[in-house]
């Protein structure tokens, strides 16, 4: 080859190069998808209105709160506002980027659960370890299976990807990532934290899923939940297993009959469950109106976390918390639209993984305060305090909104 | 250049298949990718959501009432205000049932357990640092428990171990240690509350307010004013009746409440009950309930006795009694001494098995007697009165005309009716009588006339207008009607024997409203025992109006009535009813109780005859025949009703009016003759009506008198005066003057150094003393007044 070629062909390759990029950089320039973000940026900002409503009874009467009945808003919006502005930065960004970050991601996400369980190093509250922060001080903690989720989601849509029809197959479709799924489902349930283990199941199972392994596994995992849910109903099975593992059995028993218990059991494992009943049930079809909750004071426990849609519901009525729900229930449909619709699979898996996340967290969420299922920690998206989860939501948000840049223009248009 | 298209083409010529292959892949992984996601959409968009819109549909729209008013309970409290009980007062005002404020204690378990918690923390702490310099160890939780358990075991009179057992329920606000305790223990456990050995107020023990009711004169008029139950709720008797009215209306504040802090409360004011005013009168009462005990006593009658007194001219009941009584503070508990001894007989006999503090037998006659003892036999109970009755016959016929005081009766002893014949109480007959005579004497043969004369239907028609077929009508419970054959299925024989009252009941209270009626001037009044209702502040609510239900007989039979009657008492078969200076009439009563042999015997009495303002039916149930009076009303119902209304009469302020005959039972005061001179004093004494006076010693002056200045005595007493003579110190001896006729007896009382007033029966024809107040051999100082009841003890049945 000579000299000439060489250079020729180097300028080809760079010309090549260049164009990609620019190609890139075109696609990643289009247009984000405009109904998601209003449809996020709205249950946001009802979510912000009403944690402040239901979180200033307590935060007025709390010491730590130094009696500030703004506190929690005021902590919210500001991680809000940090979110946004993470939420726009992520959505500039081109996503594919994000596949050279995958593997690392999944090695710094495994990392620090194992981080977490070490004694000494993860912060325990209520018997769970579950928060990582600079030793010494209440500032940038963090729950490692939070990040656990962003990096699963990242890797599985990389490495599903990658696989396409390899994915039908056991060896290399399966077992590769139902391994890491395994592993950092069971590091998480060793805090413990079964909530945190059931979704990140949920959103490695959807990805994979969707990601096209074998329908046989489908239908295998169907069954399996639909069996489970019928021994847990129907029967004891579920119940006595759990006594004999020594888990929290008698929240079965309280999900069945809440109040059946004797006086003892319902100030006692039924109270929350009673509390939330009590408090959605009496908002009636319009509700008691807006910031006129009577059960936030101080009844009910958890009213600005994980069961601050039973203020919703008290305060709006069924109306009220319908319409929120059909916002959330049309986010995550645009959502899955979108995945439909990206411009590789890629993009699709990524946007599969997060809207999965905010659609089983909604719904586990509502349930349990409903009590259509068993009671259990999981926070409401854009709702519950808790300012690390949010900011990672709205970066979430973001990578969707990032690949949702890269959607060829409607044919025709 | 060619030759690199030439390899390029190669290249490119090579890859086709590839390339195909991989976009072919690729485009099948996109629609896996995109159906799958498309399945999940519908999933979690969807489906999801249609299950948790029907679980919320559910809560908030079928169940939203419920689950509403749990949250109203757990977030409002509401805290009852008591309104104060009404009391109850006789015609005097005098208090028979009052409410005082007391206190109930409770325990809330679970604040103490969170200041035990704090206290025991505080502890750990101090263990952990150290104490400082002259600090001492704070209490522990245990030790505050213990104190409370202790004081409070202490205070109310609990055993520990119950408040242990309270303290456990942790999840409790509100625990009842003790209901109804009096003020002063309530302001102990104030005072324990604030100052106690911990150094600050002792949390989760609070104090209620709460009413106890008095009946500071325990038995008097139980019957009638009843009692309450457990929770301040009239049970029996006019707390039960008049409930409503003396309750009031609770009041009540509505706390909305959180669990830390409490929001707005809203009240609704208490309103006090209304008192009541009784026509009782509670001195009444008391003679009339101390003479039923007494009668009972002396005549050894095994089922009580009942007494009404009322006024004929309203029907308001001055007093009304029932025996066996109870007492009003303590209504469980068996009162009467010879319910006692069945109930100590009946535990005897069954002792109590093992594991049980008392026999089945005997809490099964527990339960009988304490319904004995609650009844009231005045109104409760009927029975077939006899011959108290013929007042009623008596006017029935003077009203129709079949007969006139003019009218003769011949009586052989006994009378044909139908086919069977009817004995008069003299075996031997009472021979030709005229009606004054028939009715002093209480003929039957003669009243079986009078009755057939009327004939069934005018006899039956005055049963009705007298109101004995249905209920009185009066504001006491379980008030009942009599009973009496059907008016078609009242044969001759029935009506021979209802007219002199038998084969029919009545209750007490039915026969006395009956017979005001024939001797008020024909009058048929509702019988009341409630004057007037007044609200807290004493203003009149409600006042009772005494308006005649009908006339049943006229004026002028009446007045004839009340004449033929008081010729019974003045000289018939209730000559034992007379009181000294009054004017009395009655009838005396005896009457079959089935074919048992047993009686009951009766007496009814008004005064003054001529212008009666009180009258007075006693009754006395199965009387024993081993006390050596023969039994009959007239034997022994009279008397005490002559001594019940010997008291009454002047208490109503009707004074008597001695005729020459009662000149022996006149009474006067004593006047203070103490530093006279002998003549001075027998001036004085003789201005003041004694006659009679012996002087002791020979001194100057009167330096003692017996009996003192200001004593009410019979005049025909004699006074000692002791002139500078010490009073003699020595004790009489009373001597036994029953049998004795009024004369001895007064001789031999004198003489005895005492001065005998008598009271019943006077004249002196078969009249004999047949009690006296103080027992014979009792010692008692010179100059007691010994009260001897005269009478006759005649030996047929009236």
């Amino acid at each position: 080859m000579t000299r000439d070629e060489y250079r020729q062909m180097k300028k080809q390759k760079e010309r090549e190069r260049r164009r990609k990029e620019r190609e890139a950089w075109e696609a990643a320039r289009g247009p984000m998808d405009l109904p998601f973000l209003l449809l996020a940026m709205l249950l946001l900002t009802i979510g912000i209105i009403m944690l402040l409503s239901a979180s200033f009874p307590s935060a007025q009467a709390s010491k730590d709160c130094r009696y500030d009945a703004l506190y929690f808003f005021k902590r919210q919006a500001g991680f809000a506002g940090l979110g946004i502005f993470a939420m726009f930065w992520v959505s500039k960004i081109n996503y594919h980027r994000f596949e050279g970050l995958a593997r690392l991601g999944i090695i710094v996400s495994i990392a620090l659960l194992v981080l977490v369980l070490i004694p000494g190093v993860g912060i325990t509250r209520n018997h769970a370890t579950r928060w990582l922060g600079i030793p010494g001080t209440d500032a940038g903690q963090f729950q490692p299976s939070e990040v656990a989720k962003l990096g699963l989601i990242v890797y599985f849509s990389q490495s599903i990807s990658k696989k396409r029809e390899k994915m039908r197959s056991f060896k290399e479709g399966f077992l590769p990532h139902i391994i890491i799924l395994a592993v950092i489902a069971l590091l998480t349930l060793r805090e413990p934290h079964f909530s945190g283990a059931l979704l990140l199941a949920g959103i490695g199972a959807a990805i994979m899923v969707v990601g096209g392994i074998h329908w046989g596994w489908i239908a295998a995992g169907v069954t399996g939940l639909a069996s489970a849910s019928y021994l847990l109903t129907f029967t004891d099975v579920v119940e006595n297993l759990m006594k004999a593992i020594d888990y929290n059995a008698a929240r079965i028993g309280v999900w069945k009959d809440p109040f059946g218990g004797d006086l003892a059991t319902q100030q006692g494992e039924a109270y929350q469950v009673i509390q939330s009943l009590i408090t959605v049930g009496s908002g009636g079809l319009l509700g008691v109106g807006l910031g006129k909750s009577r059960q936030k004071f101080m009844y009910l426990p958890e009213e600005h976390n994980d069961f601050i849609f039973a203020v919703v519901f008290e305060e709006l009525g069924l109306v009220g918390a319908t319409l929120i729900m059909i916002l959330f229930a049309m986010l995550i449909m645009r959502g899955f639209w979108l995945a439909i619709h990206a411009r590789d699979r890629f993009g699709s898996l990524l946007i599969v993984g997060v809207t999965t996340q905010i659609a089983l967290q909604t719904f586990l969420n509502i349930a349990v305060v409903t009590n259509l299922i068993p009671a259990t920690g999981i926070a409401l998206p854009f709702f519950s305090y808790g300012g690390t989860a949010l900011a990672i939501q709205l970066v979430e948000v973001g990578v969707v909104l990032s690949v949702s840049r890269q959607i060829p223009a409607p044919k025709g248009g | 250049m060619a030759q690199q298209r030439t390899a390029k083409e190669q290249k490119a010529a090579s890859k086709p298949q590839k390339a195909k292959r991989t976009v072919d892949s690729a485009r099948r992984a996109k629609l896996v990718i995109q159906r799958r996601t498309l399945a999940l959409l519908l999933v979690f968009g969807a489906a999801t959501f249609l299950a948790l819109f029907a679980k919320a549909y559910d809560l908030t729209i079928n169940q939203n009432e419920e689950l509403e008013a749990r949250a109203s309970r757990q977030q409002t409290q509401s805290t009852t205000i008591s309104a104060s009980r009404g009391s109850i007062y006789d015609r005097n005002g005098v208090v028979l049932a009052r409410s005082a404020t007391a206190d109930t204690v409770f325990l809330d378990p679970n604040v103490l357990q969170k200041r035990a918690d704090e206290l025991e923390l505080e502890c750990a702490k101090k263990r952990t640092e150290g104490l400082a310099e002259g600090e001492t160890m704070p209490m522990s939780g245990q030790q505050y428990k213990d104190l409370i358990a202790s004081t409070m075991a202490e205070l109310l009179g609990l055993e520990e171990e119950d408040i242990y057992e309270k303290m456990e329920k942790t999840w409790s606000r509100y625990e009842i240690l003790k209901k109804r305790v009096e003020k002063d223990v309530g302001d102990q456990i104030r005072e324990f509350i604030t100052t106690n050995a911990t150094g600050e107020s002792i949390k989760g023990i609070h104090l209620a307010s709460d009413a106890k009711r008095y009946y500071p004169y325990s038995t008097l008029a139980a019957h009638v004013i009843g009692f309450l139950d457990g929770d301040n709720h009239g049970a029996y008797g006019l707390e039960a009746l008049y409930e409503e009215e003396l309750e009031g209306s609770t009041g009540l504040v509505v706390t909305t409440k959180d669990v830390n802090m409490f929001q707005y409360e809203q009240y609704y004011d208490a309103e006090d009950g209304n008192s009541l005013q009784l026509t009782l009168d509670s001195n009444i009462q008391n003679y009339l309930e101390r003479g039923l005990a007494d009668m009972i006593s002396k005549f050894g009658a095994t089922n009580g006795a009942a007494g009404v007194v009322m006024d004929p001219r309203s029907g308001a009941i001055l007093a009304i009694a029932s025996n066996p009584t109870y007492d009003i503070n303590d209504h469980p508990a068996i009162y009467d001494s010879q319910l006692q001894a069945q109930l100590a007989q009946v535990e005897a006999e069954n002792p109590a098995g093992p594991g049980e503090t008392r026999s089945n037998e005997y809490l099964k006659k527990l339960e009988e007697l304490q319904y004995k003892q609650w009844r009231n036999k005045a109104t409760n109970d009927t029975y077939e009165p006899g011959s108290t009755f013929k007042i009623l016959t008596l006017s029935m016929a003077l009203e129709e005309g079949t007969v006139n005081p003019n009218s003769t009766f011949d009586c052989s002893g006994s009378i044909q009716v139908s086919d069977a014949r009817i004995g008069c109480s003299k075996k031997g007959g009472h021979g030709h009588q005229v009606l004054k005579q028939a009715v002093a004497n209480s003929c039957n043969p003669a009243f079986i006339n009078i009755g057939l004369g009327l004939g069934v239907d005018t006899f039956y028609d005055y049963v009705e207008a007298f109101g004995l077929k249905e209920k009185t009508g009066v504001d006491l419970q379980g008030d009942v009607g009599g009973i009496f054959a059907a008016r078609d299925k009242l044969i001759t024989l029935d009506l021979a024997c209802y007219a002199f009252g038998q084969n029919f009941n009545v209750t007490p209270l039915q026969l006395i409203t009956a017979q005001a009626a024939c001797i008020n001037g024909g009058y048929l009044y509702t019988p009341y025992v409630v004057e007037k209702q007044l609200d807290s502040d004493g203003n009149v609510v409600k006042q009772h109006d005494a308006v005649p239900v009908r006339q049943v007989i006229s004026e002028e039979t009446s007045a004839t009535v009340r004449e033929l009657l008081e010729f019974v008492v003045s000289d018939g078969t209730g000559r034992n009813g007379q009181v000294a200076g009054y004017r009395i009439g009655g009838k005396t009563g005896t009457a079959d109780k089935g074919k048992t042999g047993d009686v009951i015997v009766s007496f009814l009495c008004f005064a003054p005859a001529d212008d009666p303002q009180v009258i007075m039916l006693l009754t006395l149930d199965t009387p024993s025949r081993d006390t050596g009076t023969y039994v009959s009303g007239g034997n022994m119902v009279a008397p005490t009703a002559s001594a019940i209304m010997a008291d009454i009469l002047p208490y109503l302020g009707i004074m008597p009016q001695y005729g020459e005959e009662d000149a022996s039972s006149a009474e006067a005061t004593v006047p203070y003759v103490v530093g006279c001179t002998k003549e001075e004093a027998a001036a004085k004494l003789q201005e003041y009506g004694f006659d009679a006076y012996r002087t002791v010693g020979d001194g100057e002056t009167v330096t003692d008198q017996t009996p003192l200045g200001g004593a009410i005595v019979p005049t025909s007493a004699e006074i000692i005066l002791y002139m500078g003579v010490e009073k003699s110190s020595e004790l009489c001896k009373v001597p036994n003057v029953v049998g004795l006729s009024a004369a001895d007896a007064n001789k031999a009382l004198a003489d005895a150094g005492l001065i005998m007033r008598s009271t019943g029966a006077s004249g002196t024809d078969g009249i004999k003393a047949m009690s006296q107040s103080i027992a014979p051999e009792t010692e008692t100082e010179a100059g007691t007044v010994v009260t001897v009841q005269m009478g006759q003890t005649s030996n047929h049945a009236d």
